[in-house]
């Protein structure tokens, strides 16, 4: 197996929750050694008493920190320091890292590096060539810099719920705190930039990212469509300006549901084909601009049609003759959809405390590489302590020991 | 960057990745087989977004001539990114290496990837939504699901194809003469994104639904009304206490009702209610004043696009890029990120 592409970059990720994570998961799949320096309490404390979490059955259990499911599954391939930085003696040991390293992300808040002391110019005093990528909500400078963030407070700030929803009046979030996937795959990107901008010019750099840009930036036609029409597209239900009809229709069973575009005549015809019902031949319907106009009258035959069928068969006859459709999966059909499973996309991953799951694995396959021969679990809290302090900067067990009786590392939560 | 990029096909996907490229300093070469049209301002805006500072040639490659030409421009490049369905791009041998000598690297994004049963299969962004386990997540509970009104899926698809891209050509051949080939299926784009679905279901056995605009396990997270708009809230248990003097109710932290996130959504409508009387007469500004100034709450603003266009933070922060189309000069969004050096040294 050649090697991945990342082979030999190395990341210190002070990363916590989700879209900083997201990045870093995706810069490890494709190979780079990846730091995740926890605070000491970055995964609570050892004992829960509140629910909360996604946890597998038994609930919390006895270490919980290596039982939450996001958490596992945004940190696989990755290895765990667990080091209290805002101790001097840690703080120290950090920038002896950051001298070994390419690249330090961190997702905190604009203010938190700087009140660490770890702000840019204070990297660069030991590593000229550093990578350094903050990913505050809104930004390093400007008036909300230091606003609080997170994706479900972000999506509304970006203008997506200008366009999401049943109808003018119901406005609809997308209940994903979707900017976050925004802003994790932005990061991998930037950080990609950065690397490649250094491998020219031999400078490191100050990466500064915006989540709630990151996500503007998914908008840009609509907001240049704007200024020259003075008009927005507005709420429009799952319907699409061009593609008619489009929509989500009922089908049988409980919640069960297809969603299918008709492009153009092709696919008009070819569904009236499959359909067989009188409607497919209405003049209503003959072309996209009346097919448009017609739309609620449409949908309803449609649905009257599609609610008698089982979704995946009608799925398969309306691919089969060309129609783009696609049943609306829940968890347990994406798991078990015979496409991503024949592609070997789910990954299982033996996860301590946990036991074999399967994890969603990478959209990025590169000739001559398994896509996760080699990928190990996420890393128990501070797991690499003593490789990464022994390899990485050439302590001795004495000096790990000494920092871990400091408690400077640690290798389970405090409480 | 001194790269030189050959996009092929000229969907939003593969034009999304050549944009970054482009934004960064990339030469970038976008190929179509034909003219795009451009009947409307919607056009017009999709094109100027994604190939703004690209160069453009029109050329046919489904024919043998147009494929030689395209052949020997792909020699030139050090990456070429198409989104050309399977079928095409195996006949037309786009990932192979021509006379020419290959680019270093060459990235496909298609709806399924490059095999399995659905290569072929026809798709647009809402049935790959469907099937990737979002439109199940969006929408109220015994209506029909929704999709996403953005380009989400394309655009994400194309900022990964970028990443991989460069860090296969900063990686180097893995094999000598021979492009390093990387399949970017789509589908499995949302799969691999998507939040805590599929963890949800393999941890805890729990199938996670839609619900409206409110949240699948926390509460208040959600979408309000108030004097002028909506807003969105996300108060997370540590800012539970936050919340509370936010709405005027202080008194409420130590309400049994409320005592933890598990009280808040079972009395989620009761909660949702209090918070309403508390703002209906409260402008979105005022809202996000008190919030995030005095009492550091995350909320955020449901912004109209007039109301983005106009908005302070974004101008103090120069995120907007000027571009005219048709004529008009217009505001584009600039890119998520921007690199910088030390202090003294200005932002890209």
């Amino acid at each position: 197996m050649s090697a991945r592409p990342l082979q030999g970059v190395r990341i210190l990720d002070l990363t916590q929750i989700w879209a900083g994570p997201l990045a870093t998961r995706i810069l490890a799949d494709l190979g780079a050694e990846v730091i995740k320096v926890e605070p000491p309490l970055g995964r609570g404390p050892a004992v829960v008493t509140i629910r909360g979490g996604i946890y597998p059955e038994g609930g919390p259990g006895e270490r919980p920190w290596r039982r939450q499911g996001l958490f596992n599954k945004l940190n696989r391939n990755k290895r765990s320091l667990a080091i209290d930085l805002k101790d001097d003696e840690g703080r120290g040991v950090f920038l002896q890292l950051v001298a070994e390293c390419d690249v330090v992300i961190d997702n905190f808040s604009a203010r938190a590096m700087p009140s660490l002391g770890l702000d840019y110019d204070q990297l660069c005093e030991v590593n000229p060539r550093i990578i350094a990528v903050s990913m505050p909500g809104f930004g390093m400078d400007g008036p909300y810099r230091d606003w609080v963030a997170l994706g479900p407070s972000l999506e509304p700030m970006t203008g997506l719920t200008a366009l999401m929803g049943y109808g003018p009046d119901a406005p609809r979030v997308t209940s994903m705190a979707i900017p976050d996937a925004m802003g994790g795959v932005t990061a991998a990107a930037a950080v990609l930039t950065a690397l490649q901008r250094r491998e020219e010019t031999g400078e490191g750099a100050l990466v500064d990212l915006s989540q709630h840009e990151g996500a503007v930036a998914f908008l840009g036609e609509h907001l240049i469509e704007y200024q020259l029409t003075g008009a927005t597209p507005g709420r429009r239900g799952s319907r699409h300006p061009v593609f008619a009809p489009q929509g989500v229709y009922r089908c049988l069973g409980d919640d069960e549901w297809i969603a299918l575009s008709v492009r153009h005549n092709d696919d008009w015809r070819a569904l009236g084909r499959v359909a067989g019902a009188a409607w497919a031949g209405d003049a209503r319907f003959a072309t996209p601009e009346a097919r448009r106009e017609h739309h609620d009258a449409l949908d309803a035959l449609l649905e009257a049609w599609t609610s008698r069928c089982e979704p995946r068969p009608l799925m398969e006859r309306l691919q089969a003759a060309g129609v783009p459709a696609g049943v609306v999966l829940s968890a347990p059909g994406l798991l078990a959809d015979p496409h991503l499973r024949a592609r070997g996309f789910w990954v299982e991953l033996d996860q301590p405390d946990v036991g074999p799951r399967p994890y969603p694995g990478t959209p990025i396959h590169i000739t001559g590489q398994p896509a996760a021969g080699d990928w190990q679990p996420a890393p128990d809290l501070g797991e690499h302590n003593a490789a990464v302090l022994g390899g990485l900067l050439g302590l001795t067990s004495e000096e790990i020991d000494g920092l871990r009786a400091r408690g400077v590392i640690v290798d389970r939560p405090p409480g | 960057m001194s790269l030189r990029v050959l996009e092929v096909g000229g969907g939003p996907a593969a034009g999304y990745c050549g944009k970054l490229f482009a934004r960064w300093g990339a030469e970038v070469i976008a190929v179509q087989r034909a003219e795009p049209l451009m009947a409307s301002p919607a056009d017009r805006s999709l094109d100027h977004y994604l190939h703004h500072g690209k160069q453009r040639v029109a050329l046919d490659y489904t024919r043998e001539e147009g494929r030689d030409l395209l052949d020997r421009l792909a020699g030139q490049c050090d990456v070429l990114v198409t989104d050309e369905p399977a079928r095409i791009i195996e006949p037309l041998r786009l990932l192979e290496a021509g006379e020419a000598g290959p680019p270093a690297v060459r990235v496909a994004i298609t709806p399924f990837g490059l095999d399995g049963p659905y290569r072929d299969w026809e798709a647009t962004p809402a049935t790959l939504l469907a099937l990737g386990g979002y439109t199940a997540l969006m929408g109220d509970p015994g209506r029909a699901p929704l999709t996403l009104p953005i380009r989400y899926l394309e655009y994400q698809s194309g900022q990964l194809a970028y990443t991989a891209a460069l860090a296969a050509h900063l990686g180097g051949r893995s094999v000598p003469d021979a492009p390093t080939v990387i399949d970017i299926g789509m589908l499995e784009v949302l799969a691999s994104l998507s939040q805590f679905t599929t963890v949800m279901w393999t941890y805890a056995g729990r199938i996670r639904s839609r619900h409206g605009n409110r949240w699948e396990n926390l509460h208040p997270t959600t979408l309000l009304p108030c004097a002028d708009g909506w807003y969105g809230v996300n108060a997370l248990p540590a800012f539970w206490p936050a919340y509370c003097y936010l709405i005027g109710h202080p008194e409420l932290v130590d309400d049994p009702r409320f005592a933890s996130n598990a009280d808040r959504m079972e009395h989620a409508d009761e909660l949702d209610a209090i918070a309403f009387e508390a703002f209906e007469g409260k402008t979105r500004r005022q809202l996000l004043a008190e919030a995030q100034e005095q009492w550091r709450v995350p909320i955020g603003a449901a912004l109209t696009f007039p109301e983005l266009l106009e908005d302070d933070h974004l101008a103090a922060r120069g995120f907007w890029e000027a571009a005219d189309v048709d004529g008009k000069r217009v505001r584009m969004p600039g890119s998520g990120f921007r690199l910088a050096g030390r202090r003294s040294e200005p932002a890209e």
